[in-house]
């Protein structure tokens, strides 16, 4: 889309500004009365000037940054020195706050030079000439990639082409711009003509107070930031609600920009013509993942982003809604213990296990603690940085309702919890616990097609793609799963992390097998931790037995079982037990599954993968016991739990398998208490360095547990050591 | 503690492969199902029409050998690769016939909204890389006839450009540009043109917005298109001036300006047939409409 720019002179200063609907940003300034909604804007601009060609809506928002950026330069002045120009565009000087704009005091910039001489009508002048070397220095820019960037098979297009920017002067230069003057408004009749009506100036400032409410803390491509104003009644057409969302930016709720764009601000580079690196505001993807294209609807080459494509386009002329937050929590007034109840007490309503309370009492510390006793009084715009927290707790430790006691601390303070998850079954499988353990609060689960897309509520459920859509929307976050797929390695899915937290907000990262990064961070104390190393139902984990077989490539060629093997998984099934069997590939899943039929003479053996799309289905009937023996893929070795449940892991020194990878699945069997003790087996030719240390992994756990005296005792249907 | 989750974990790797649909890696991944193409690599399968390096870069040999190329065609007129009563019913067609590369199948449904819905635009090299098999066939079956009557039939190769005048493609109206930022079917057209040096022209324009033509009866749509289209007097005079056949060789016997249309679908070729009664109506020379798409619904 395209997009205006306007210079305005508040209070002696001219700044500049780009707008998605002109006629409401020259109500703002030139009057600033919005109907019912009264007068909107104290600081009214003495006149203004509206750039008539309307620019792709990057270039709009880089004619901003270029004002900016010689504005800085003439007040840079002061500074002396400390800033380099060599000519009046080079800024380095981005941390200059000075905002008096244009008035520099004895300024030795370009521009300002000797500009006290002359009269006002100059002076306007002057500011329109500014405006018309930033849009052309824009247009250069712009028109200076496209020709570093054009792919060669686009050039026949011939819409990226190269003009001559010409710096207008005198009354051409005039015809390319519209003057703003105060506008008074006396009875029915404004003293000058509108180019908006009565009905809809009502309309905007109704919607923009609706648009400043819903967007709060979240980032919208401008198609999804439209549907969710529709479908809260905002206003209907086009024009209305990109008012909407201009006068809410005006008054500072929301904030646009180019949904790709060049970083904050943008680099300081050596020369301003030099290609500055852009990134997708969205997901935070560099360079690497933008294509250019040549584009109707800004009419030059456009970036867009490959990354997140399956979420909405997001590109260089697509608008990115943010919506300002203010969260509850910044008044540290408000950080006194809700209820005036005790840290014990307000545990103790959710009868969590020695172990689970304990590491929720050190966690709902950290979360209370806050970050504002460490910097007092802190101004709003520093950003705090996200304080994270890990929660290290065996397989079938009850993470869930160690989380409860956080979300509600923070619920209680009026702030936003969110809870977010790799995977979309395990949001659906959470979302009536949270309800039922929190039936006061409104609760939002969010997935690919949920129908609560554009709701708003305290608590949050969301898949971590999701995420995306969020800006500095919660007070608590809650990474589920930290280390598996498809959080690692993946830079989006960290940066989404990180946008969605509240400046200072504490960050909960639960794993079972954290990384060694996090680990060694956690060991060295540079990373508050707590570590639950029991079940809830305080039994120690399965050891896994190691059992030495073939391949099972061999196995399945032989098409016969290695004789162990097969007496255990007989074993197994008179002991009533379901099986896990989990194998390294997809295409030996169907072949094992085939062969166990034959040999178990058990017809009820199914096998499944990532690309079946019965999965699901085959799980439930799994857990439905229809289903008795399941081979998978490590698709499965995470999240679904099963009663009574015995754990294959076949060719377990291959090297899909690692450490964290053996750990989970192992972590399959004894879920239940009345099951505590499933079997593990580890099946390889080979004992590998990974099968060791999963090993050792489980030992050290059940080591700790014991020690920590978190394991039942014998006598009261414990289990013994090993 | 440094506070971002890339700065925590920025060294954790792991033997999986990244998330395979957001992180495609534009060279190795499949670009159809996003998978890693090294894993599949496999030479010796058959493909019916010969297929560009770049086709075969971008794909996996899985996705690959799923296309549904449509290479037997039963309908003369309309492409199509079963026997076919729209062309029975309306046998006068205002352009000579349609070929299509592919089948319009559930498959390259999903890969055509991934590029014309979606916006994912580096999909634009590999869908006209499909379209390359059926315009060579499409360009040597015109070369066959016109050497037959001729006679003199040497066999040469091909030069394509000799034997088409102009290429241009389906419009879309001006809010839909604004909406989607390009035109697939212009995208395609260019890139035939560049290939193969034919003179890209843009001689039509759409004229109003019409609601999404799937909401629609077959009758309806046959309808709705009529007088959708006007011409772009600029190019259209152009190309009449220009055509003379300069590039033609003397030994090609035809009179007409011959032109190809591009379009992404053929579903009942009114969309075409709208096009090209347009080009007639409003062309001084004789024109000889041949119509190349995508797919064939
Ligand atoms: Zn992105
Ligand atoms: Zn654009
Ligand atoms: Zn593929
Ligand atoms: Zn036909």
């Amino acid at each position: 889309m395209k997009a205006h720019v306007y210079v305005v002179e508040v209070n002696g200063c001219w700044q500049a500004r780009a707008t998605i609907q002109p006629a409401v940003d020259e109500l703002f300034w030139m009057n600033g009365s919005f109907g019912a909604a009264g007068s909107l804007n104290e600081a009214i601009a003495a006149s203004g000037w509206l750039w008539r060609e309307a620019l792709p809506l990057g270039d709009a928002f880089r004619v901003v940054e270029l004002w900016e950026r010689g504005r800085m330069n003439g007040s840079g002045g002061k500074k002396g020195g400390e800033m380099s120009r060599q000519d009046g565009w080079d800024g380095k000087g981005g941390n200059n706050s000075g905002d008096d704009g244009w008035n520099a005091k004895g300024g030795i910039n370009s521009w300002d030079d000797g500009w006290n001489d002359k009269s006002e009508n100059n002076r306007d002048y002057e500011a329109l000439e500014r405006l018309n070397a930033c849009v052309e220095g824009a247009k250069r820019e712009a028109g200076d990639e496209a020709g570093a960037h054009i792919g060669d098979w686009w050039k026949r297009l011939g819409g990226w082409r190269k003009k001559d920017h010409v710096v207008k002067r005198g009354a051409s230069l005039l015809g390319m711009a519209e003057r703003w003057e105060r506008a008074a408004y006396s009875g029915e009749q404004w003293g000058v003509e509108l180019a908006i009506s009565d009905a809809e100036i009502r309309e905007i400032a109704a919607g923009a107070k609706l648009a400043a409410e819903l967007m709060q803390g979240r980032a919208l491509l401008r198609g999804e930031a439209h549907a969710l104003l529709d479908g809260a009644g905002g206003p209907e057409a086009t024009a209305g609600w990109s008012g909407a969302l201009q006068l809410a930016t005006l008054l500072g709720r929301v904030r646009l920009s180019g949904a790709v764009a060049a970083g904050e601000g943008g680099r300081a580079d050596a020369t301003w013509r030099r290609r500055r690196e852009r990134r997708c505001l969205r997901c935070g993807s560099g360079e690497a993942h933008l294509r250019r294209t040549p584009c109707a609807a800004c009419g030059r080459m456009c970036a867009y982003c490959s990354a997140c494509i399956g979420m909405g386009r997001s590109r260089e002329c697509e608008l990115l809604v943010i919506g300002q937050r203010d969260s509850p929590l910044a008044d540290h007034t408000s950080f006194i213990a809700p209820g005036h109840l005790s840290l014990e007490q307000r545990l103790a309503k959710w009868s969590l296990s020695p172990a689970q309370s304990a590491a929720a009492a050190k966690a709902l510390h950290f979360v209370e603690q806050g970050p504002y006793e460490l910097t007092p009084h802190s101004p709003a715009e520093k950003a705090e940085p996200i304080r994270n927290f890990l929660l290290w707790a065996v397989t079938g430790a009850g993470k869930t309702e160690m989380i409860f006691p956080l979300v509600e601390s923070v619920l209680l303070k009026g702030g936003k919890a969110l809870i977010a998850t790799p995977r979309r079954d395990v949001v659906i499988e959470l979302d009536p616990r949270i309800r039922k353990a929190f039936p006061q609060a409104s609760v939002v689960t969010l997935y690919g097609g949920s129908t609560q897309r554009w709701e708003s509520g305290d608590i949050t459920l969301s898949t971590t793609h999701q995420l995306l859509r969020f800006y500095q929307g919660f007070d608590l976050v809650v990474l589920d799963e930290i280390d598996a797929f498809p959080y690692h390695g993946d830079p989006i899915l960290h940066y989404a992390a990180d946008k969605s937290c509240m400046p200072g907000a504490a960050r909960l990262l639960l794993s079972a097998t954290p990384p060694n990064e996090l680990q060694r961070a956690a060991r060295r104390g540079k990373l508050p931790h707590a570590r639950v190393p029991v079940r809830y139902h305080r039994h120690p984990l399965p050891v896994p037995k190691l059992l030495r077989t073939p391949a099972l490539k061999q196995i399945l060629q032989q098409r016969k079982l290695p004789p162990q093997l097969l007496a255990a998984m007989r074993q197994s099934l008179l002991r009533d037990a379901q099986l896990f069997v989990f194998v390294q590939q997809i295409a030996q899943s169907a072949q094992m599954a085939a062969l166990l039929r034959i040999v178990l003479g058990n017809p009820a053996v199914e096998a499944t993968s990532s690309q079946d799309p019965e999965r699901a289905e085959k799980v439930q009937r799994f857990r439905s016991r229809e289903i008795r023996v399941l081979v998978t893929t490590t698709i499965l070795e995470r999240g679904v739990t099963i009663p009574r449940s015995d754990v294959y892991i076949l060719d377990a020194d291959g090297r899909l398998f690692d450490e964290a990878s053996l750990v989970q699945m192992a972590g399959r069997a004894g879920r239940s208490a009345e099951d505590p003790n499933g079997i593990v087996y580890f099946c390889s030719p080979e004992r590998s360095q990974s099968q060791v240390s999963a090993v050792r992994h489980i030992q050290t756990m059940n080591r700790i547990a014991r020690k920590q005296g978190y394991l039942l005792p014998v006598g009261k249907g414990g289990t013994p050591d090993e | 503690m440094s506070s971002s989750l890339s700065s925590l974990l920025q060294r954790f790797r792991s033997a999986f492969s990244a998330s395979a649909q957001l992180l495609a890696p534009y060279s190795a991944a499949c670009c159809m199902c996003g998978k890693s193409r090294n894993d599949t690599r496999n030479a010796n399968s058959p493909h019916p029409p010969k297929l560009t390096a770049q086709l075969r870069q971008s794909l996996c040999e899985q996705c690959l050998s799923a296309i549904p190329w449509l290479t037997r065609i039963m309908c003369p007129t309309c492409g199509r690769g079963i026997h076919c009563d729209d062309c029975v019913r309306s046998p006068h067609r205002s352009f000579v016939c349609n070929r299509s590369a592919v089948q319009y199948s559930q498959s390259m449904k999903t890969l055509l909204a991934q590029y014309k819905y979606r916006g994912d635009e580096q999909l634009a090299p590999l869908l006209a890389h499909m379209l390359l098999p059926a315009f060579e066939t499409m360009t040597a079956e015109l070369a066959k006839r016109q050497s037959a009557t001729a006679s003199r039939g040497s066999h040469k190769k091909i030069q394509y450009a000799d034997y088409w005048d102009v290429i241009t493609y389906v419009p879309i109206s001006s809010e839909r540009a604004m909406d989607r930022g390009f035109n697939q079917a212009e995208q395609l057209a260019s890139y035939l043109a560049q290939r193969y040096r034919l003179p890209l022209m843009h001689l039509l324009v759409r004229e109003r917005h019409t609601e999404k033509q799937s909401f629609k009866t077959r009758s309806e749509r046959m309808r709705d298109t009529r007088s959708l289209f006007n011409v772009n007097d600029i190019e259209l005079s152009k190309l009449q001036t220009d055509a003379v056949h300069p590039v033609r060789n003397a030994h090609l016997t035809h009179t007409a300006i011959r032109v190809l249309l591009i379009d992404d679908i053929y579903t009942t070729g009114s969309t075409s047939e709208a096009c090209s009664q347009t080009l007639h109506q409003y062309a001084a020379k004789p024109l000889e409409i041949y119509v190349l798409t995508w797919a064939r619904s």
